[in-house]
């Protein structure tokens, strides 16, 4: 009961800046962007052969990774700040068990980042079904698979979201939690794999891809545990630092 | 009843001690001034008692209790410890998170909006705010849970006359329904007004501590023309001596009897022998001005050392 407290305490902040309607400026950037391409853009021989069947409107819907990325960047922000502007005080002073409060601050986060997800597909999956008849192709996904799309979204917005907080509770610089959530997510990724091939098929874009439907490089469920393993490592690691660090 | 109390409290940053084997209690129902200059370790201090700081050894503790200990912590201390909401958010809404953290209905916010005169500003961004509407919302937040503990860092920084009369009147009304309330400040015509009791600190270590009554009366004002025997001689008897001016001795730790008994044994005159009832920031600064105020007796009687082990 006093833990949801915190948790309704932790949503309360989150939605009276305006940080979250950033973020939703993003997403319909990113979706108008997206039916853009469906209108003017071509492949590389001038066709529209990127819409032309199922699967290929399908891997330009998904909206894993995106979500991944943009919920990252959230919850680095949205944990960060805490600190900054030293309302993690109060915080720690209701739950001066500072795990709890930790906890709930990344529950927080984690629905933030799911309704990121969840919403970031559904805008994209919308922009590119209203855009396909201007160019003459029928939306041929079926509704089976844009559930998919949508809940592989949501799920990654919410590991996405609890990486960034964790990264935020580490970093406790708003810009450097972002600059490190940009790292851990879309820098390193491609370096790792240059070192080491073996990782392709672990780093977040081809986990996001799996859960997506688009790819079948791993199993659904060993991609499930390794999503949320890329969110839960940095938050576990930050719960640590908070409990030990002094606030300052 | 909620005492505060600290006993042989040590905290390091890295090769800097902040705060120095400190002990000492507040005592309920009555107002401490917490009194130090800049630096002295007085946010580090709270900041302990608090359990937002990790001391290094030592104990802090509320009613007996660590505060982490507490059954409902945020109910039990109200706190005010810099300004800590963000500027994009309504003091309304600041106070909103902190009501649904302690399960604290939404009525209460009015109120106390109301009592620290916000409600026209509380639909503002706090960003916005003078600094002394900051220390008002800080002051609402502090009150929320109407706690029976205080434990205030600064709050009548940037307040005008009017807000700082109405902080006094609710400070010292929560102090006489029985609350305990610590507050730091730097205003020292403000502390003098309004506290009961003093504790000063100097680089993390206790200078004194008592009744802000008994401190001021503490001490003697001696006019002769053989000062440096008589501060030999007094010392010796285990006063506390400073040189002021040519020929005025002010003495601690000594009954006025004493001094005149002990100058007229040595065949010294005395031109003067009165009780000192100095200013709040004339001590404040003989305390804290050089390192031998460090030795001034915290009240008649009673060494610093004393009062560290109290």
């Amino acid at each position: 009961m006093t833990w949801l407290r915190l948790v309704r305490a932790e949503l309360r902040k989150l939605t009276t800046t305006k940080m979250p309607w950033g973020f939703l400026a993003v997403l319909v950037v990113i979706s108008a962007t997206t039916a853009a391409a469906v209108l003017w853009g071509t492949d590389a021989d001038g066709s529209k052969g990127f819409i032309a069947t199922a699967e290929d409107q399908r891997s330009l819907m998904a909206f894993g990774l995106n979500a991944m990325i943009v919920a990252g960047l959230f919850g680095a922000i949205a944990v960060a700040r805490e600190y900054g502007h030293g309302t993690v005080i109060p915080t720690f002073l209701t739950a001066p068990r500072r795990h709890r409060a930790v906890l709930a601050q990344f529950t927080a986060v984690l629905i933030g980042g799911a309704l990121l997800g969840l919403i970031g597909a559904g805008l994209t999956v919308a922009a590119v079904a209203a855009s396909l008849p201007a160019v003459g192709y029928d939306f041929m996904v079926s509704a089976g698979a844009v559930t998919q799309l949508v809940a592989a979204s949501a799920f990654a917005g919410a590991s996405g979201a609890v990486l960034g907080a964790g990264i935020g509770a580490i970093v406790r610089n708003t810009g450097g939690a972002v600059t490190a959530a940009v790292l851990v997510l879309f820098i390193i990724p491609p370096l790792v794999v240059q070192l080491v091939p073996e990782a392709v098929s672990w780093v977040p874009g081809a986990l996001a891809a799996v859960l997506s439907g688009v790819s079948s490089e791993v199993g659904v469920l060993a991609a499930i545990a390794v999503v949320a393993a890329w969110g839960t490592i940095p938050a576990a690691i930050g719960l640590i630092f908070v409990q030990r660090r002094d606030v300052v | 009843m909620h005492p505060l109390r600290l006993e042989h409290v040590t905290k390091s940053y890295g090769h800097e001690v902040v705060v120095d084997d400190l002990s000492f209690t507040v005592e309920p129902a009555r107002v401490t001034g917490f009194l130090g200059p800049n630096g002295a370790g007085k946010s580090t201090t709270m900041k302990i008692l608090l359990d937002l700081a990790a001391a290094d050894r030592g104990s802090a503790t509320i009613g007996g209790t660590r505060y982490r200990e507490l059954r409902d912590p945020a109910r039990t201390v109200g706190v005010i410890l810099g300004h800590a909401y963000h500027p994009a958010r309504s003091g309304r809404n600041h106070l909103r998170i902190l009501a649904d953290g302690m399960g604290i209905p939404t009525t209460r916010i009015d109120e106390m909006l109301e009592l620290v005169r916000l409600a026209d500003a509380a639909d503002k961004h706090a960003g916005a705010y003078s600094l002394g509407m900051q220390q008002r919302l800080g002051l609402a937040a502090a009150l929320l849970g109407d706690p029976p503990v205080l434990v205030l860092d600064e709050p009548g920084n940037g307040l005008d006359p009017q807000g700082i009369r109405d902080l006094r009147d609710l400070l010292r009304a929560r102090a006489a329904n029985g609350n305990t309330v610590f507050v730091s400040s730097h205003l020292l015509a403000e502390v003098e007004h309004l506290a009961d009791e003093v504790i000063v600190l100097d680089r993390g270590r206790l200078v004194t501590t008592g009744a802000l009554s008994d401190l001021q009366k503490a001490g003697t004002s001696v006019r002769t023309p053989s000062p440096e025997p008589l501060k030999q001689i007094l010392e010796a008897a285990g006063g506390t001596v400073q040189i002021r001016e040519q020929g005025a001795l002010l003495v601690r730790g000594l009954s006025i009897t004493e001094i005149g008994d002990r100058a007229c044994a040595a065949g010294i005159a005395l031109h003067e022998l009165s009780p000192q009832s100095g200013s709040l920031e004339d001590l404040f600064l003989s305390w804290t001005g050089d390192h031998q105020a460090r030795d001034v007796p915290t009240e008649p009687g009673r060494t610093e050392t004393e009062a560290r082990s109290k």
